[in-house]
């Protein structure tokens, strides 16, 4: 007979704030990473440079057709092989940064899609140079296009994060496991790990809506309205 | 404002409540009465529950076939129980779950009886005596477990297994990595990730006569390990006739012939 017992796993709950925070860390950073390459893989996407549209189109493809999981091994074990012996935390982060970065590269692709070339024509005949026209006139309603997918995608990240711990990140995923096979609480610590992801992307899903409130509201088109 | 607040804390709470209900839902489930051996043959199968990714104990083929020592022997079990084997593949720590969850009416994975795990389910008598060693690729400068003990190192093993206790008892300064399967903990040692893997040591010395001089083993051993078969706790005729089967299997010859066949090398006594 299971007998549904929550304290058992109370003598872990010291080692758990360490596991959050590595959880945390490790999507945060994924998100930031991913970001940046994101736009790097827009701009590549969008060019008009034949070479860099083929290099972004391959990124995109071969990542995002790719499991999470393969990503991760083949940067921990693959690369070590090679020589190159990167840490479980690292690995993880370039694998989440890589395939999250795909999806962000074509989130963004479709905001810069959904601009009209009406607007950049109109931006040039007032001397606006190229980066000047990103700045203030595409990126502003890029950001709002993709602002409710890019939510999707950091609690997608957020989640995906749970798959480092088989490369011995010791992540919240790491401490569900260990609860688990110490005390036997296998229910227990399943239930406590899901309430605490569901947590975890919460809290970052209402910093991006923190965030994205402020920044709307200074954003130079809403100033210039 | 308020409004899209509120949606989201009773989704929240919605949440909550699904999950709420899923525990008490799964507890009543839990309360499943104990009579193994007729639902086995009501059934017509056994249900083992074993590891992936263990060779030469437990892995499973290309083909998606359970094989090795302990798929043997559960095979012969299910012979003797007139019935057929059904296997439930597991992780190192849902060999206990298994059970518990009565997912599975044996365990047969390179399962050690620790007095942890004896307050939870029943173990047979051994049917194996292992022991635990570490593991090197042949060029280390490692020559000595206590070498070993330095944060500088770092040493590969399975969650949830005897591996972390036995780790952070023979080498405390070392730097512990651990891993989902026996599998991955050996590919860190093998793709240079580890300096060293804590395992089983006639695992380590099956994989070191595979290796053609590519690994070594420290010298020491670190643990005395009683391999069984894992049950669920509370049904004493079940444990009666398990029990009997290993101790047939072991007096029989049988056991140390199987072994021999499947590691190579003869198998050490069962004390």
């Amino acid at each position: 007979m299971y007998q549904f017992n929550l304290s058992a796993t109370k003598s872990y709950m010291e080692v758990l704030p360490a596991a959050v925070v590595t959880t945390l860390l490790l999507s945060g950073l994924a998100i930031l990473a991913s970001i940046f390459v994101g736009i790097a893989g827009a701009l590549c996407r969008t060019s008009n440079v034949r070479v860099l549209r083929f290099i972004g189109g391959a990124y995109v493809e071969l990542l995002r057709n790719i499991p999470l999981l393969i990503v991760i091994y083949l940067v921990y074990f693959g690369l070590a092989q090679l020589g190159l012996r990167i840490s479980g935390f690292t690995s993880a982060l370039i694998a989440l940064t890589l395939n999250a970065g795909a999806y962000m590269t074509e989130m963004i692709r479709g905001g810069l899609a959904a601009i009209g070339k009406g607007q950049f024509e109109a931006a040039r005949s007032q001397a606006m140079t190229a980066p000047q026209i990103y700045r203030y006139i595409v990126m502003p309603q890029v950001f709002r296009i993709i602002y409710a997918p890019f939510g999707n995608l950091c609690i997608g990240i957020v989640l995906g994060s749970a798959l480092a711990s088989i490369v011995g990140v010791e992540d919240v995923t790491s401490w569900m496991h260990t609860v688990g096979s110490n005390s036997f609480r296998y229910l227990e610590a399943f239930l406590m790990a899901g309430a605490i992801y569901l947590a975890l992307a919460q809290t970052i899903n209402l910093l991006r809506i923190g965030t994205g409130r402020w920044l709307l509201s200074h954003s130079p088109s809403a100033t210039r309205q | 404002m308020t409004l899209i607040v509120r949606k989201r804390t009773l989704a929240l709470l919605a949440a909550g409540m699904l999950l709420g209900g899923l525990a008490t839902h799964s507890a009543s489930a839990q309360t499943a009465p104990s009579n193994i051996m007729a639902d086995i043959v009501k059934r017509g199968t056994v249900r083992i529950a074993t590891i992936a990714g263990n060779p030469p104990y437990s892995s499973v083929s290309p083909s998606g076939e359970p094989q090795g020592y302990d798929v043997e022997i559960g095979k012969l079990i299910a012979a003797a129980l007139k019935v057929k084997p059904e296997w439930v593949i597991v992780d190192t720590p849902g060999r206990i779950t298994a059970l518990q969850t009565r997912r599975a009416d044996i365990t047969l994975a390179n399962f050690t009886n620790t007095i942890e795990r004896s307050t939870v389910i029943a173990f047979t008598r051994p049917y194996l005596i292992v022991g635990s060693s570490f593991m090197v690729k042949k060029d280390s400068p490692l020559q000595t477990a206590e070498q070993l003990n330095d944060p500088k190192y770092k040493v590969s093993g399975p969650r949830g297994g005897t591996f972390e206790p036995i780790a952070a008892n023979t080498v405390p300064k070392a730097t512990v990595l651990r891993f989902d399967t026996v599998q991955d903990a050996l590919l860190a040692l093998r793709s240079g990730q580890a300096d060293a893997n804590l395992g089983d040591s006639l695992q380590i010395a099956a994989t070191i006569s595979a290796s053609n001089g590519a690994m070594r083993a420290l010298p020491g051993n670190w643990s005395y390990e009683e391999i069984a078969v894992g049950l669920p706790a509370g049904d004493a005729d079940w444990f009666r006739i398990m029990d009997a089967w290993v101790r047939q299997f072991n007096g029989s010859g049988d056991n140390a012939r199987l072994f021999k066949k499947i590691f190579g090398f003869d198998m050490p006594p069962l004390q």
